[in-house]
């Protein structure tokens, strides 16, 4: 069976890594910024590139993430009739503010229980796990940090911001790419035995004609 | 055609998506040359190292590149102008800025050499400590429109005065000082008037220096502004030093 989520998994992690590159170039920009200006002066146009290139990106990355998100609840959804949380209540329990609070752990961590069920996917479910308490906290700071980059002209506020958003991409790249190992892991049985029917088309025709 | 086909369509639609932020991201850096003009904030003249209650009043002033910087600054602050410049005016601006850390220069000179503030220092060193010592204290500000207020901290150094009545006035104002004690004009004279409004002044002096201008002169535009804006506080005329040492003295 083909996931549904595939397409999608695979261009937001384009995306992941897109915006891990921006944002690494864009934390070195404000460190020149911060502690060698006159170096700074020289790449300023520079940086405003990719200020600019990374909010717009940004934006995408989050449509594609809720896009991501909605297509592996469906996935989820579909193998395993128990799943406890649908497509719509997993994009809702992320972008509702405060109920997000509770909602954005719950989402990983029922998908984590749900993953721990099989032999095969145990090992991905410790690892995603694990990545929850980075993702959640650092997601926590992340929002506390842009807040107060508006009321804030204080470098040191800059870095921290550019800093925390990168670690918390690698760990979004980290968890799409468990979990999508996980539900690829999941599908791989469906996909083999649909493979051994659609692998075999003399077969089936020589039945049809037979 | 073997090589575009090859590609999946996860990568094409990535490049495209790509492509998005890259349009966005040029459209923005078109150049945009634009000086602006936004409401500041008010500064006790102790922030320049003078024992004075008054306050000077600065006004964010400066030149767009691109469109990008002139939404970021669009969205930085509240009242803010801009005026086109073509590409003269825009090649000029560097030499403007530099013009204006000279006039500063000449009017801490002119502040601190005034005949009432020297007779009373002893040597020229003294004077010179002072002048670089302000000098150094206001070197994030551009321009020399704290000249009067200036003065008139100096002035309260030295006959310890206190025209604030210990804090219960704001008393602020703009406008440049001459050697023979007259108040020179300035720009920016609606923003300076609306950043007082917004920090509760009580007092604001204003250059009236018609003999010297041609057109009108601050305090005309001040009133006009005054009206327009309907400002709470109230505009003082000065055309010398005198006349604003007066009002303080007496009111």
């Amino acid at each position: 069976m083909k996931l549904n989520s595939k397409s999608i998994g695979k261009i937001l992690s384009v995306f992941l890594w897109g915006v891990i590159i921006l944002n690494g170039v864009g934390l070195i920009n404000t460190y020149l910024f911060a502690f060698h200006y006159n170096i700074y002066l020289n790449i300023m146009t520079f940086d405003h590139f990719i200020n600019i290139f990374l909010g717009v990106s940004f934006l995408i990355l989050v449509i594609l993430y809720l896009i991501w998100l909605y297509k592996i609840h469906i996935d989820l959804n579909h193998f395993s009739i128990q799943y406890p949380i649908s497509p719509l209540a997993a994009v809702l329990r992320v972008i509702i503010p405060i109920y997000n609070l509770w909602g954005m752990w719950n989402v990983y961590s029922t998908m984590a229980k749900q993953l721990d069920l099989r032999f095969d996917t145990n090992t991905l479910a410790n690892q995603l796990r694990l990545f929850i308490p980075f993702y959640y906290f650092l997601n926590i700071i992340s929002r506390g940090v842009s807040s107060s980059l508006s009321n804030s002209t204080s470098i040191g506020v800059w870095l921290a911001s550019y800093t925390v958003d990168l670690v918390l991409v690698i760990f979004y790249l980290l968890m799409v790419k468990t979990i999508t190992k996980a539900l690829q892991i999941i599908a791989g049985e469906s996909v083999g035995k649909t493979n051994e029917i659609e692998l075999k088309p003399n077969e089936q025709a020589k039945k049809e004609t037979v | 055609m073997g090589l575009v086909s090859s590609i999946s369509k996860e990568a094409k639609v990535s490049a495209l998506l790509l492509f998005v932020p890259l349009l966005i991201t040029v459209i923005l850096l078109f150049p945009k040359h634009e000086e602006y003009i936004a409401t500041g904030d008010i500064v006790p003249v102790e922030e320049l190292g003078v024992s004075g209650s008054v306050y000077f009043t600065y006004v964010n002033l400066g030149v767009t590149q691109n469109i990008y910087e002139k939404l970021t600054i669009q969205y930085s602050y509240d009242e803010i102008e801009f005026i086109p410049l073509d590409s003269y005016e825009h090649e000029n601006y560097i030499y403007q800025l530099e013009e204006m850390e000279f006039s500063k220069d000449e009017v801490v000179s002119n502040a601190v050499h005034l005949p009432i503030f020297e007779q009373s220092q002893n040597s020229n060193e003294l004077l010179y400590n002072k002048m670089s010592n302000i000098l150094e204290n206001s070197s994030s500000y551009a321009g020399d429109s704290f000249g009067l207020m200036l003065t008139i901290g100096l002035y309260e150094e030295m006959y310890k005065k206190d025209f604030s009545k210990n804090g219960s006035y704001i008393i602020a104002g703009t406008g440049t000082i001459n050697p023979d004690y007259s108040i020179g004009e300035v720009g920016a004279i609606r923003h300076k008037l609306l950043t007082a409004e917004q920090n509760n002044v009580d007092v604001f002096f204003i250059p009236d220096n018609k003999d010297s201008y041609s057109g009108q002169s601050n305090f005309e535009e001040a009133l006009e502004i005054v009206k327009e804006e309907k400002l709470s506080f109230q505009v003082v005329p000065v055309a010398k030093l005198d006349d604003a040492i007066s009002y303080l003295e007496n009111s």
